[in-house]
């Protein structure tokens, strides 16, 4: 047939895509449904190398070996030398195993999930709030010149909880996102997260500005999470690491952060956000460390930044969809737990700040400059949690910073997110422990 | 099956239906150090379907159209709750058009290679890196038809670039970057690559600052980061009627300093100029605030409804969504002149992490300059119904970043922590 022939085209390396995807939608907006919806994309890629990548996708599967030639003659035009590193060639079909399968389960039962949230959030201070449900089911097929032919089936669901608080002429909003790779057994605590908002859109409207200069600052698993995948995930990133992009060039086996700092990243949890069985590339997922006790000991590759770079490939090219390129991505990227209770963390900090949550955050991976926010925060006072802080962020330099933690906690939780690169959003884990470190705080009306 | 055989198996099944429909063919080319890394090329096509019966609205999307999703639409809808403000907008005048450029179709193999080169050849002038760069192009095609009497079709081409760069010196490294959006083959890469590895170099041997308070430049790009993600979201009606907008209940009040904004649908050759908006509504000129008084919302045709209003013409959406409100060309201009001194940042770090309600924004910096010299880092926190009231003037130099269209703006004493 037509995937066959693509084949047959003399070039170096050819790999195709063809995906099916499925997706319900459901919105609540002020105890109101919103929006209900059902959509079905299907589309195929074809990515040939020859002087440099040619890569062409269309949602017509119908004309594959059309694509194929658009994407074979660019890919003659190019002068970069390009090679791949040999990996294991994979035959496999590969499904996530749910509970309770979404595509089972009717319309009215989902919509449920979000109702009760809805009665749980009811307050006289609650202005407005907005709870959402997705669920998705994607089917791949990957197909490669050197042989591999893989079939894997992803189930994930995901809700969303936004809620406004009011009061006088105070406005504040807090989100909390429960989900993951599986099906609905995996949102069942949906009206712990929903309440969760709405404290903390309530706290906030009484939360002060924080403070700004460099502090001690202590960050909760969640912040922790964002902070090692905003400053060291993205800087480890092979693709940045060959394009001078990256402060972590040349420095692997070298001492990049404080002894008690172990980074891993990990695609094989099961029922993370994060999950997957193979790359984009066919490579097989696994788990790897990044920072060993401080040193650097792993970058995230695709094939061809592991050749490049004359390391292992890893398994992290990842494409938001099939039209999309694959990149050198994280999966669930955390710090491993260490000994200190969250007690022996802050009982010797004189005056520091405690932040939770994330707001997201940005990097710039060639200077190693970053800024991310916190959902809330508190002053650290004399070892105590004392008042409360909003709209707070926080900025540094990646290696000081790193090298500035002194204490990470025993604790470990993982958190869902969305990551952003080159216009492409992936679904990450972040998390790890409760960490101390150095950091400059910004806050609106400094003191 | 064509879309008026679909409209008139709904027109039995449904009190209103609508099919939204658009077909996009981008190419991109990713430049890595000066060398073509990928060419990419897409074509993405998908059908939106929209009914409402008894006040109840359901969405299916497809990549293909049959009958089968058109059934799906109608049974979802049912299990929806009523909602009297729900219709579809009526049969509409349009007043203008996108801009479609043959030029950006004609684009072959040799002029991306050109303009690469030319993109490129400024920095290595400068001895800077260009690291990554892209350049994307497309055209794109919307068709929508609804019961009411809605057929529209409109075409438009765009081009986008985007460049990062590296300057070394020692063990110091700056970054710099240049970006520019147009519905024509206008863009000079040269210009832009000059300006990218200026930038990078000008920003080496910078220095650590501590808290200050200053007046700040922010040029273009970091003025439309800041603004899309603070005042933009407050100005959606949606916002607005479900209590989340700081800016309910002011209308014909006085919020800012003497700045004009206006929401431009039909400014020609605007990047964001169309005939219709997400659903068919005729594309307009919007007045929003006019020397610092408020004076209008954003619009889609059910919140225009809610008001007992006319809806903007902005309803954005693709295929795959139901439309929500979105600015198009959100030009933001005034008078007075620019200092010489103060900070002046070129970009920002973090700008998405803004709240969105509140307006408050703690953002680090990306090529900031104290009275003339680089800085390292510096973060610059505040509030932006706060910010635009200390406007302190306007530069020329206005250009379209993404939707917002604006020049350099000054503001007075803001405090900046290194």
């Amino acid at each position: 047939m037509e995937l066959k022939k693509i084949f047959s085209i003399p070039a170096r390396f050819i790999d195709v895509r063809i995906q099916f995807s499925r997706t319900n939608r459901i919105t609540l907006d002020d105890g109101t449904i919103r929006e209900l919806s059902y959509g079905e994309v299907e589309g195929i890629s074809i990515r040939v190398l020859d002087k440099t990548w040619g890569f062409a996708s269309s949602n017509d599967i119908s004309k594959a070996y059309k694509l194929a030639e658009k994407a074979w003659k660019v890919a003659k035009q190019g002068y970069k030398k390009i090679n791949l590193k040999s990996t294991d060639i994979a035959k496999d079909r590969v499904k996530v195993k749910v509970k309770q399968n979404p595509f089972d389960i009717d319309l009215e039962e989902k919509k449920n999930i979000l109702k009760e949230a809805e009665k749980e959030v009811k307050d006289k201070k609650i202005a407005s709030t907005s709870f959402s449900y997705a669920d998705s089911f994607t089917r791949t097929i990957y197909l490669s010149s050197e042989g591999s032919e893989i079939e894997a089936e992803i189930i994930r669901v995901v809700a969303l909880a936004k809620v406004f608080a009011k009061e006088n002429n105070k406005l504040q909003v807090a989100f909390e996102r429960i989900g993951g790779v599986g099906g609905l057994e995996l949102i069942q605590e949906f009206n712990v997260k929903a309440l969760e908002a709405k404290d903390r859109a309530i706290r906030l409207l009484s939360a002060k500005s924080p403070p700004i200069g460099k502090f001690r600052v202590v960050l909760d698993p969640k912040l922790t999470g964002v902070f090692f995948h905003e400053a060291l995930g993205h800087a480890a990133e092979a693709d940045h690491v060959l394009n001078n992009e990256s402060i972590l060039e040349n420095k692997i086996g070298k001492r990049i952060a404080s002894s008690i700092v172990t980074v891993y990243d990990d695609p094989t949890i099961k029922n993370s956000f994060g999950f997957y069985f193979y790359d984009d590339e066919g490579v097989k997922a696994r788990k790897k460390a990044i920072v060993e006790k401080g040193r650097l000991v792993n970058y995230l590759h695709s094939r061809e930044t592991s050749e490049a770079l004359n390391m292992q490939a890893n398994g992290n090219a990842r494409a938001q969809s099939f039209d999309h390129v694959p990149i050198p991505r994280m999966s669930n990227t955390y710090i491993a737990k260490g000994d200190f209770s969250f007690d022996e963390i802050i009982e010797d900090i004189g005056y520091g700040v405690y932040l939770l949550g994330s707001k997201g955050g940005e990097v710039d991976t060639a200077r190693g400059v970053f800024q991310f926010s916190a959902e809330e925060g508190f002053i650290i006072r004399k070892g105590e949690i004392a008042e409360p802080i909003r709209d707070v962020a926080l900025s540094g330099s990646t290696l000081e910073i790193l090298k500035q933690i002194d204490a990470v906690g025993k604790d470990f939780s993982l958190h869902i997110g969305f990551c952003g690169k080159e216009g492409q959003l992936v679904p990450v884990g972040d998390g790890g422990a409760h960490i101390r470190t150095f950091a400059t705080v910004g806050g609106i009306n400094g003191y | 099956m064509d879309i008026e055989k679909a409209l008139r198996i709904l027109e039995n099944l449904v009190d209103e239906a609508e099919i939204f429909y658009s077909r996009d063919e981008n190419n991109e080319v990713v430049v890595k150090n000066g060398k073509i890394d990928t060419f990419k090329e897409n074509i993405s096509r998908g059908f939106g379907i929209r009914v409402i019966k008894d006040k109840r609205v359901g969405f299916c999307y497809s990549t293909k159209l049959n009958e089968e999703v058109l059934h799906k639409a109608v049974r979802i809808a049912k299990l929806s709750e009523s909602d009297k403000f729900l219709s579809l907008p009526e049969r509409q005048k349009y007043i203008s058009k996108s801009t479609f450029d043959e030029r950006i179709l004609d684009i072959s193999s040799e002029d991306i290679a050109k303009f690469v080169k030319e993109l490129t050849s400024a920095c290595w002038d400068y001895e800077v890196i260009p690291t990554y760069s892209i350049i994307s192009f497309g055209s794109s095609r919307d068709l929508i038809y609804n019961t009411n009497g809605i057929e529209g079709e409109d075409k438009s081409t765009s081009i986008f670039c985007y460049l990062s760069t590296v300057a070394k010196h020692g063990s110091e490294v700056a970054t710099g970057f240049d970006y520019e959006i147009s519905s024509r083959l206008d863009i000079d890469f040269f210009r832009m690559g000059e300006k990218a590895a200026k930038l990078a170099k000008e920003s080496l041997n910078a220095e650590k600052i501590e808290v200050l308070t200053t007046n700040l430049i922010l040029k273009p790009y970091a003025f439309a980061e800041l603004i899309e993600n603070t005042l933009i979201p407050s100005l959606s009606a949606e916002n607005v009627q479900r209590g989340r907008s700081l800016l309910a209940g002011k209308i014909g009040e006085k919020l800012f300093s003497d700045i004009n904004i206006t929401d431009d649908g039909i400014l020609e050759n605007g990047v964001y100029t169309s005939k219709f908006d997400g659903e068919g509504v005729a594309r307009q000129r919007t007045k929003l605030v006019e020397k610092g008084v408020l004076k209008n919302y954003l619009y889609n045709t059910y919140t225009a409804n809610k008001d007992n209003k006319k809806s903007t013409g902005n309803a954005s959406r693709s295929y795959s969504s139901l439309p929500d409100i979105a600015p198009t060309n959100f030009k933001v201009s005034g008078k007075g002149k620019l200092s010489e001194e103060g900070l002046v940042v070129h970009g920002l770090i973090g700008a998405h992490t803004s709240n969105f309600v509140t307006g408050d924004f703690s953002v680090e910096t990306r090529n900031a300059f104290l009275n003339g010299k680089p800085i390292k880092k510096a973060i610059i926190s505040g509030n932006i119904y706060e910010l635009l009231k200390k406007v302190a003037g306007f530069g020329k130099d206005y250009r379209q970043v993404s939707n917002v269209i604006a020049p350099s703006i000054e503001f007075e004493e803001i405090r900046v922590a290194g």
